[in-house]
């Protein structure tokens, strides 16, 4: 997704344009901003909504085995 | 995995715990993905007593033996991980963490927030780091760079 991002490349914004978008261990500093502009209850609601989704593939993926 | 339903359920029934683990690190902030919560309860006959009401309301078992075994007091006074199966998702309630790390041990380390209206006591991400670092199992450590980096941007904040 962000492999063709420079770690020193700015984004739009007069923040962005100073901060990296990937640290050295290459980890998206990106989502990291996103998920801290979050509430509590709001990052845990994101999370409930990957677990289903991951539910949901692990299901299907049963199915489709039957 | 009904996350908010089962913290509220074991909200209600006055449990006193700590988040620990992935959920403890998406509390903190860190965009992570995890399948299970992890808490470490206070292992007092009275807290138990409220944890096995608490679990025994969403049909808890232990989730490693095909018994379909309930947890009872004995089980969860001691200082082992019950691996439970619930109606409302995968929940791991810990007696320890560390190397014998209590309830009581880790409280200062920890810090009480607010998700969808419940008092939710979670560890702090310094301390998370640290647990994980000991744990020093391939899935703890491949989750280490993306909660140090989410301490590092707290702290430019």
């Amino acid at each position: 997704m962000s492999d063709e991002r420079d770690a020193n490349e700015g984004g739009t914004g007069d923040d962005a344009t100073t901060l990296p978008l990937v640290n050295e261990d290459g980890v998206d500093l990106t989502l990291i901003r996103w998920s801290l502009g979050l509430t509590a209850t709001e990052r845990l609601r994101v999370l409930e909504g990957h677990m289903e989704f991951a539910e949901m593939v692990r299901t299907a993926r049963r199915d489709a085995a039957r | 995995m009904r996350l908010v339903e089962l913290l509220g359920v074991l909200v209600r029934h006055e449990v006193e715990f700590v988040v620990v683990g992935g959920v403890a690190a998406v509390i903190n902030g860190a965009p992570i993905t995890t399948s299970d919560l992890d808490i470490l309860h206070r292992r007092t006959p009275e807290n138990v007593r409220r944890l096995v009401a608490a679990v025994t309301e969403i049909d808890a078992t232990f989730r490693t033996d095909s018994r379909k075994i309930r947890p009872n007091e004995s089980h969860l006074l001691g200082p082992g991980h019950a691996l439970l199966q619930t109606t409302l998702g995968v929940l791991d309630s810990l007696g320890t963490i560390e190397t014998n790390t209590t309830y009581e041990d880790v409280l200062v380390d920890t810090f009480v927030t607010e998700v969808a209206g419940l008092s939710i006591r979670a560890l702090t991400l310094e301390r998370l780091i640290k647990v994980k670092e000991q744990a020093g199992r391939p899935k703890d450590l491949r989750m280490l760079p993306e909660l140090r980096a989410t301490l590092a941007e707290r702290n430019r904040r």
